[in-house]
């Protein structure tokens, strides 16, 4: 039986796109509304999808929460654009100026590699699936485990098991945006495996 | 001191780039507010309001009758984005274009507007020679709205204004944010000084 699976519902069109929309919808038990994350709300809830673009104020403002769920052995899903290290500690980000046109050029590669093929998360997925554009790079948690890089070999997805009792995955991947707003198709070629590998996990 | 028109944003800002509105905040045209502090006296008095593409919709709904206040005193709303959850009385939901191919989302300018004015809306459509930046779909007009720029062969109502008849007009954006949408900075902001100009020049009664 698969864990339960939940996701903040930060409210812009490309959440209502993502959370609600029927292609992902039924991937999720819960949305929960930023403001109401609490005990109650995240009771019986063992995974929490934090979609891309949900403002760190929102996040802070919650944060012993959030804290108390990955203590009671939950996970937290934080993706890119949520910016990470403004509302969690031990999270050191590196920002890069994105370049949303390399496709454009001849032979083009933004070199995104998927360094745990095997791993439940990443299940059927290749590189393509991970490559749209870069926002940065991550200084991993000690005794974290990346699971994507960049071109330079630099953590751009990582599992952090041993700050929390419960898990932290961190990535600067953020297909929230892109896929709601109907481009991009590698960010749904994305959250079309993703999502279920995250229900599964 | 008079209420100005208020710019209702929602996203994280990095603090390296410099937000467009920043000169117009500084000369009195215009107040920002994070979404999260929007109260109704800010929405009620203001003569005018702009709101980002990432609004929240489900907190935005409802602030729908705050909107409707200040439209009924004549005031001016820019919207941007694709509306999910409408949050002004009238406004439809985002219905996304056909995909045609790569000619599916070139633009056509269909009416003229101040904020449009000393713009090149055509060229707008394509950045690097690709289509779709600008928008991709509209936001269902009103009956006795009017249609701007047109997306797609079929002309979609992509940016459309209406002026409502108990009051107040509002501009639809079913787009990227308009201020951001071209790869030339000085367009960006001829765009961005032509949005406040329209919302400073609200008729609002007080």
């Amino acid at each position: 039986m698969s864990s339960t699976l939940a996701a903040l519902q930060p409210g812009a069109y490309y959440h209502f796109e993502t959370l609600e929309a029927p292609r992902y919808r039924d991937l999720f038990d819960k949305l929960i509304i930023p403001e109401d994350v609490n005990e109650t709300t995240l009771a019986g809830i063992d995974k929490l999808y934090i979609p891309s673009r949900t403002h760190p104020k929102r996040l802070s403002a919650v944060l012993p929460h959030l804290f108390r769920f990955m203590e009671q052995g939950g996970t937290i899903i934080a993706m890119g654009e949520t910016f990470q290290d403004k509302w969690l500690p031990n999270v050191t980000f590196h920002p890069v100026e994105t370049n949303y046109w390399w496709w454009l050029e001849p032979h083009a590669n933004l070199g995104v590699t998927i360094e745990k093929p095997d791993h439940p998360l990443l299940k059927g997925m290749s590189d393509l699936d991970v490559t749209w554009h870069l926002h940065g790079w991550y200084e991993p948690a000690d005794g974290a485990q990346t699971l994507v890089t960049d071109r330079d070999n630099r953590s751009i997805f990582y599992i952090d098991e041993t700050s929390y009792n419960g898990r932290l995955v961190i990535t600067s991947l953020d297909p929230c945006y892109h896929h709601g707003s109907h481009f991009m198709p590698a960010t749904t070629r994305f959250l079309d495996k993703f999502l279920p590998n995250l229900r599964n996990w | 001191m008079s209420p100005v028109p208020i710019l209702i944003w929602s996203h994280f800002k990095n603090e390296q780039h410099a937000s467009p509105f920043d000169d117009y905040v500084a000369q009195g045209k215009l107040r920002e507010i994070w979404e999260g502090d929007v109260t109704q006296h800010d929405i009620e008095e203001a003569p005018a309001a702009i709101i980002t593409m990432h609004i929240d919709q489900n907190r935005a709904v409802n602030w729908l009758p705050w909107f409707s206040k200040l439209l009924d005193r004549g005031g001016r709303i820019a919207i941007n984005g694709h509306v999910i959850r409408p949050y002004l009385e009238g406004v439809g939901t985002y219905i996304p274009a056909e995909k045609v191919g790569k000619s599916g989302l070139l633009l056509t300018v269909l009416g003229e507007h101040p904020i449009f004015e000393g713009i090149d809306r055509v060229a707008c459509g394509v950045r690097k020679g690709v289509a779709g930046f600008y928008g991709r779909g509209h936001n269902q007009m009103p009956s006795g709205a009017v249609a701007l720029t047109g997306v797609g062969p079929a002309k979609a109502p992509l940016d459309w204004i209406w002026q409502r008849p108990a009051g107040g007009e509002i501009f639809s954006h079913a787009g990227n944010d308009i201020w951001n949408i071209s790869a030339d900075e000085p367009i960006n902001r001829r765009l961005t000084n032509n949005l406040v100009n329209w919302v400073n020049n609200a008729q609002s009664a007080s």
